[in-house]
């Protein structure tokens, strides 16, 4: 293991986690300062959010925080990936690759 | 949603994170028992943020573990196969099942998490750091790519160790990731102790390594929960930034905290949470 590849999963991991709190805290305060109704989260929510173009909502923040937070361990995979393949680790970059394609497996059939 | 149940959920994250920071535990088997029984959420809303708030934790302390080289990177990618389909298995089968069913496994998974913690086990170093004296077999290529070390500030010396029975740990990982798509724990429960008395991985690396992979593991289920339609915005917004703040402090105070002592009243806890989720799952105890 590498002090590059800790360092560029370090970061990928460390920088998603705090923007994603970073984005959800944005969007409580400013739902705290104007509670309403806000309904679970669809797929087709994001689609709207981006026709309405009303980016700097409370739901809009929240939901975008909760996607960078899912976001973060894919990012760090995909990482892994290129650096398994950097390195010339073929066996681990197959690996990181496979779990790549269950993650997307996952979302083919989550949404 | 009011404004002071947002912050009853920001501050029942923080308790959570610090609790979970300090016992080795995730934020989700706390989160979980808090939103059922004291906000009447619904079990697989519960679930859904849970997940997402093992993924902020887990992301945090990986960093932290990847920084300083003691999880095992290789090791953690080849368990990730097992987690994750795991994981999608337990998340699909999770939508099947009512929540009373569910809150019923959970109840009786906290009872029995409980008898390691009152154990302490993972408190003290395993042997399996010396290596498995029975082992003469010489490691595969595979294996020997999984060679691990790391420097353990606490015996001021480099520990050393190949990885074995991977087989096994693929396969126990699996275990691990059903338990987290159908409860929203992180499965770290059973991937350290597997790996440590297994594996011959140093306590260290076991836990660190765990971690590493449960923030990915959590990810292929908060997916399917989220296609669902599961996961609300708000609770788990509150959840995943109370349980991160949380957590943090649980780092800075660690050292600070007799953890024996505190798993050891913890499990008690634990003993009497999962009583009460079997209680009112099976409708002898009502809401």
């Amino acid at each position: 293991m590498t002090a590059t590849r800790s360092v560029a999963t370090s970061f990928t991991l460390r920088f998603g986690v705090l923007l994603s709190c970073a984005l959800l805290i944005a969007g409580l305060s400013l739902y705290l300062a104007h509670p309403h109704a806000v309904r679970s989260i669809r797929v087709g929510d994001l689609r709207q959010i981006v026709r309405s173009g009303e980016y700097l909502s409370d739901a809009t923040l929240v939901h975008a925080g909760l996607l960078v937070l899912m976001l973060t361990p894919l990012s760090r995979v995909i990482v892994l990936t290129i650096e398994f393949l950097r390195r010339r680790e073929p066996a681990f970059a197959l690996i990181a690759t496979g779990v790549l394609l269950l993650i997307g497996i996952t979302v083919a059939l989550g949404v | 949603m009011t404004i002071g149940t947002i912050l009853f959920l920001v501050g029942s994250g923080v308790a959570a994170g610090l609790l979970g920071s300090l016992l080795g535990l995730g934020g989700g088997i706390l989160i979980i028992p808090i939103l059922v029984l004291a906000l009447k959420v619904p079990m697989h809303t519960a679930i859904a943020t849970s997940l997402l708030c093992v993924i902020a934790t887990s992301s945090a302390a990986a960093s932290r573990n990847v920084r300083r080289g003691i999880a095992n990177i290789h090791l953690g990618v080849t368990l990730e196969i097992g987690t994750v389909l795991g994981a999608m298995i337990g998340s699909a089968v999770a939508g099947l099942l009512p929540g009373t069913t569910l809150m019923l496994i959970f109840g009786i998974a906290m009872c029995l998490m409980s008898a390691p913690m009152m154990r302490g086990v993972g408190d003290q170093p395993v042997a399996a750091e010396e290596g498995d004296p029975e082992a003469t077999e010489e490691p595969s290529r595979f294996a020997n790519a999984l060679r691990g070390s790391f420097y353990d500030h606490a015996t001021n010396s480099e520990v050393s160790y190949i990885v074995r029975r991977l087989p096994l740990a693929v396969s126990i990982s699996g275990f691990a990731g059903i338990l987290s798509g159908l409860l929203g724990v992180g499965g770290g429960i059973i991937t350290v102790p597997t790996l440590a008395t297994f594996c011959d991985v140093p306590i260290k690396a076991a836990a660190a390594t765990s971690n590493f992979i449960i923030g990915v593991t959590a990810l292929a289920s908060a997916i399917i929960y989220y296609g669902r339609g599961d996961v609300s915005p708000l609770i788990s917004a509150a959840s995943v930034v109370g349980v991160f703040l949380g957590s943090r402090i649980g780092t800075v105070v660690a050292t600070r905290v007799h953890q024996r002592s505190l798993r050891r009243a913890f499990a008690v806890i634990m003993v009497l949470i999962g009583a009460q989720l079997i209680l009112r799952s099976t409708g002898v105890m009502e809401f």
